[in-house]
């Protein structure tokens, strides 16, 4: 008979390793997939959002600033055109109008009038559908905001102008508009419209908007001092053609304008990755050096009949490269999926055009670094070492080590269990065993440690934001606030809102808004700050509850005293209490002394002055220009429709009416906006306890496989499934609390600091601080039970099998 | 091209000929226990001739199995010299001493030890694929004519998990045979059999030992130690006697 064998038997051995214990391979390749998917989504979607944001944002041409201002006419933006350093400026107008959307609601909408659709030449609006550009009376829909007012094209939509009147308007197509800042932020729907359109809106023909582009040599590097100083000269072009100025906003060139959430996303991405590498890692450890455990006697036999050491660690290190091999088959595809998922999300939160799946050479190239490298780094040492101890040892291996009492650690864990006399047996055999094998301790406890720091830590920055958030809405002690276009007689809008019914108490302020110079000098309005707004509320008001973190509120007889937030603070930091601060409210210089320092809102610089004293400098005494007013109901439908009927009783009462805001909306949007990074923040936590939940399975599964004889010698000696079951739930126990108490006394910090860096990065200041108990408390609930199911499944399969098998056990 | 070929320095010294199987002289052990120190081996010396099967007999502890450990290998002595078949085996590394055994010594477990996930033909490959003896393609039909020679030819394709104890010793000894080594090792080979599938191992060796090979076999049967050319009793870490059996029975 002619036998043809195909695999040398050495090799035929790795390959039943492989094929043999199809379960236990399959848990192996399980955990190396997660590291290796986590590591290949979060270097995926990075580059692919990279790439997104590339090629919408830079084809949107977007403008290095913006200048807003009253109403004036085209030929003042050929002005700003001809400056030197100026290459291209264009000017729109915007009116923020009242629209209904297909539910009946009355929602904000920014309606934008464009001089040339066709010759656009900053931020440009790319046509999405219908027609291009908009007829006339025709409006055209950002691609957003049609699909959230529950409008299609074709449809009517009615228009509230200024003035209360209502007008109907075809929705003729859809746009891209990627400069626009996405409805989820500004709380803004978009339309467009032509500028005979704007009439019809009972507008003037007019701009009040120039965005332009500097030339390629006034630039250095990132900084944006060359274009404020370009905008500034734009600023009294513009007001030298007799219109007010009011805001000039500077981007960072080559920067997305929201670059701050962008790049707080990508630092949670990054972190992710980083702690799915470490906790992958250590994964991987635990896992192919309990599987090299097992295969001692395997190792020894084979030196007997004349094995050498680097033939057993080709083989083993064969084996482990094709669990890797075999894992990246699995991670690749589901990285790249997942990932595009992510930039999806993204892409559809920051408005910009995903490109769609990638699957980058790079991205490839790491992973299979991480699926082969870290198995292979993880598997040497223990490799070298089981192939080096003595035949006789390897053969002597019972499958039962010894656990004679040596070090301190020891004896310190035998004299604590010394106190506890009454305690069963079993449990005191469960707790030694849990501190005799102290490597595999040690491994399985810093893979659950990092899941759970890391868990607690994220529960930590979502409580500290929420906190944050709740600190700064406290600011807000009215329902609805309303601005208007000009000024008017204070008695003359209360008397007014009054008469709105539910409207309960209401109170005027003045309002402006300016720039803080550096001082009274003529020559330093160069170096103006951004824009900030005054508001002038009564001193003793009730209305709001500023967060005074220096010096202190306004008082009765303060004549200039100034209180500035956190907001103006950092981008004016020579600002201190008892300082000056000149403000250039239109034309004039006000000269102010800085009293205190309120906690940002999240909703913008602001200062605040005495109403009395700023409506004197202003020449606007007895005057208003916003009022803030307390609902008589509590119901957020309620107050939302006492806005709605304020901004139609002032519109048909001729009061000019820039903007209603109802607070509660107003908290909602910030919410939201919170949501998207605490959203974030989840799903980076449900992956790390995936991680950490198959960590801790594989480990204890593995580790009571590695004792199925100890079972069968406890059973031999009368131990019943119960006793059996019992010692290994106390082991996990044992060790689901002991990581829950090191990952909480490590998460406290790593919290603060993520919560800082998320802070400072998102909102430009760091969170107020907040520990949260209850992440605590599900990771405690969830390392317990993982480690209970995990231990006991395992456990109780070995307690089946006979004292026969189980002795006999391989 | 092995890129672990800087591990594989296995230049074995050339044997000395014409010399005796086995000649341990002044062969101590010691070991280190908890406790403070044992002496396993007590100054041994001990000559076996090519061809001779002998038994070494001695109850539990009493060093017989090091004894033999120090032969295949598999332990090293404290002091003395352990030669086999004229290797210097006291003088090798570990890794050489692999590479020795698989070539010279045939070892023999009580507990069979064979690899769970091959069958019985590919255990048997096995040491031959290690020592890179014979031509790859002659190994399954060296394999399967040693396989027959012990008795399991019908057995081949099995796993040990199939095998009754005695015809997993049968394999076991047919591995130990793979590369045709002068020295067959065995420690307790009968201990896990019935009466007769032990009496039918012995009578294997038997059949060895007359075709050449060197036997060397611990046991505590003396019924089964009677069967052998030469018996030598250890006690308490010494040679005590080592007779020669006048009538072996075949």
């Amino acid at each position: 008979m002619k036998r043809r064998i195909w695999l040398s038997p050495r090799w035929r051995k790795v390959w039943m390793d492989l094929w043999g214990n199809r379960l236990r391979t399959l848990l192996v390749i399980l955990s190396i997939s997660v590291g290796v998917f986590a590591v290949g989504m979060v270097y995926s979607s990075y580059l692919m959002f990279e790439r997104d944001l590339a090629r919408s944002w830079g084809a949107a041409e977007p403008a290095s600033a913006s200048l807003y201002a009253d109403p004036f006419d085209e030929e003042l933006v050929e002005s700003v055109r001809s400056l030197r350093g100026v290459k291209e400026a264009e000017g729109r107008r915007n009116v923020s109008l009242r629209v209904q959307a297909a539910d009946g609601q009355w929602k904000q909408i920014l309606i934008v009038a464009i001089p040339d659709y066709i010759k656009q030449r900053v931020n440009i609006v790319r046509p999405q559908s219908g027609d291009w550009p908009p007829g006339d009376g025709d409006v055209l829909l950002e691609r957003s905001s049609l699909k959230d007012l529950g409008i299609s094209q074709g449809d009517r939509i009615t228009i509230e102008t200024t003035s209360g009147r209502k007008r109907s308007m075809k929705v003729a197509g859809s746009v891209y508009d990627p400069t626009q800042l996405p409805s989820l932020f500004s709380g803004s729907y978009y339309g467009y419209i032509s500028m005979d359109t704007l009439e019809k809106l009972d507008e003037t023909r007019q701009l009040d908007q120039v965005n332009f582009i500097v030339q390629p040599w006034v630039l250095q590097g990132k900084a944006t001092e060359p274009i404020e100083v370009l905008g500034r000269k734009a600023w009294n072009k513009l007001e030298q053609g007799d219109t007010t100025v009011f805001w000039l906003q500077v981007y960072k060139p080559g920067e997305h304008f929201m670059q701050n959430g962008i790049n707080a996303l990508l630092m949670l991405l990054a972190v992710l990755g980083v702690l799915s590498l470490l906790l992958g890692s250590l994964l991987l450890v635990n896992t192919i050096s309990s599987i090299l455990t097992q295969q001692v006697r395997q190792v020894g036999i084979m030196k007997t009949i004349g094995a050498r050491r680097d033939q057993i660690l080709e083989m083993y290190l064969s084996l482990v490269v094709a669990y890797g091999l075999l894992a990246l088959i699995v991670a690749v595809p589901l990285g790249a999926l997942a990932a595009s998922a992510i930039t999806a999300f993204i892409a559809g939160v920051f408005n910009f055009d995903s490109g769609g799946l990638e699957l980058p050479p790079r991205v490839v190239v790491l992973e299979a670094a991480v699926a082969i490298l870290i198995p292979l780094t993880a598997a040497v040492w223990p490799i070298w070492r089981g192939t080096g101890i003595t035949v006789q040892e390897a053969v002597h291996d019972f499958g039962i080590s010894s656990v004679a009492a040596r070090g301190k650690v020891d004896r310190w864990v035998d004299a604590f269990l010394d106190q506890f006399k009454r305690l069963p047996r079993p449990v005191v055999l469960s707790l030694r065993n849990t501190f005799r094998r102290k490597g595999r301790l040690l491994l399985t406890l810093m893979t659950l440690t990092v899941a759970g720091t890391v868990f607690m830590a994220v529960f930590s920055v979502r409580s500290s934001l929420y906190s944050t958030l709740d600190e700064a809405m406290d600011y807000f002690h009215y329902d609805i606030g309303v601005a208007f276009t000009q000024s008017y007689r204070a008695s003359r809008i209360e008397q007014e809102v009054m008469r709105v019914p539910g409207v309960k108490a209401v109170e005027t302020w003045g309002f402006a808004s300016g720039r803080v110079l550096k001082d009274a000098q003529k020559s330093s309005e160069d170096e103006a700050s951004k824009n900030v707004f005054v508001m002038a509320p009564p001193v003793n008001t009730k209305m709001i509850n500023p967060r005074i973190i220096e010096g202190r509120w306004l008082i009765d007889g303060d004549e200039n005293a100034l209180v500035v937030n956190t907001d103006v603070v950092k981008d004016r930091p020579e600002l201190k209490i008892g300082g000056p601060a000149v403000i250039k409210v239109g034309t004039r210089r006000i000269q102010f002394t800085v009293v205190g320092i309120a906690q940002s809102t999240l909703t913008g610089p602001f200062a605040f002055t005495p109403y009395d004293w700023f409506a004197g400098a202003i020449q606007e005494t007895g005057r208003a220009r916003s009022a803030q007013i307390i609902t008589e109901s509590t119901k957020t439908e309620d107050q939302s429709a006492v806005g709605r009927a304020l901004e139609e009783h002032l519109k048909k009462n001729s009061l000019h009416v820039h903007h209603v805001d109802v607070i509660w909306e107003t908290k909602d949007r910030i919410r939201a906006q919170f949501d998207i990074i605490t959203n974030f923040l989840m799903i980076m936590a449900v992956l790390l306890a995936v991680v950490g939940a198959l960590g801790l399975t594989g480990t204890m599964a593995i580790n009571v496989l590695e004792r199925t004889r100890e079972i069968g010698v406890m059973r031999a000696i009368g131990a019943s499934s119960l006793h059996v079951g019992q010692v290994f739930v106390v082991e996990a126990l044992c060790i689901g609390v002991l990581s829950w108490l090191t990952g909480l006394i490590l998460a406290a910090p790593v919290a603060a600091l993520l919560s800082n860096r998320v802070g400072v990065l998102f909102l430009e200041t760091p969170l107020s601080f907040s520990f949260s108990f209850l992440g605590a408390g599900i990771w405690l609930v969830l390392s317990v039970a993982l480690s209970v199911t995990a231990s006991l499944l395992p456990a109780w399969n070995a307690a089946r099998l006979s004292v026969r098998d189980v002795l006999s056990y391989e | 091209m092995n890129i672990f070929s800087w591990l594989s320095d296995v230049n074995l010294p050339s044997p000395v000929i014409n010399v005796d199987a086995i000649e341990l002289s002044a062969v101590r052990k010691v070991y280190v226990a908890g406790a403070g120190e044992f002496e396993a081996l007590k100054d041994i010396d001990l000559r076996v001739k090519i061809g001779e099967f002998v038994a070494v007999v001695g109850r539990s502890g009493s060093g017989k199995s090091t004894l033999i450990n120090m032969i295949a290998g598999i332990d090293r002595p404290t002091s003395g010299e352990v030669w086999v078949a004229g290797t210097p085996v006291h003088t090798l590394t570990e890794n050489q001493i692999a590479v020795w055994r698989g070539r010279t010594v045939g070892v023999v477990f009580q507990f069979f030890q064979l690899l769970p996930t091959l069958t019985s033909l590919e255990n048997v490959m096995l040491p031959m694929d290690f020592c890179n003896v014979y031509n790859a393609s002659e190994r399954p039909e060296r394999a399967l004519a040693l396989l027959e020679l012990v008795g399991v030819g019908g057995q081949a394709d099995k796993l040990p998990a199939g095998l009754s104890g005695g015809e997993q010793q049968r394999v076991a000894i047919a591995r130990s045979l793979a590369n045709d080594p002068p020295l067959l090792v065995a420690d307790e080979p009968t201990g896990n059999l019935d009466p007769h599938t032990a009496s039918s191992v012995i009578d294997l060796f038997g059949e060895l030992a007359r075709r050449g090979k060197t036997v060397l076999m611990v046991t505590h049967d003396l019924d089964l130690a009677r069967r052998g050319s030469r018996i030598v009793t250890v006690a308490e870490g010494r040679i005590e006697s080592s007779a020669v059996v006048m009538e072996p029975e075949t």
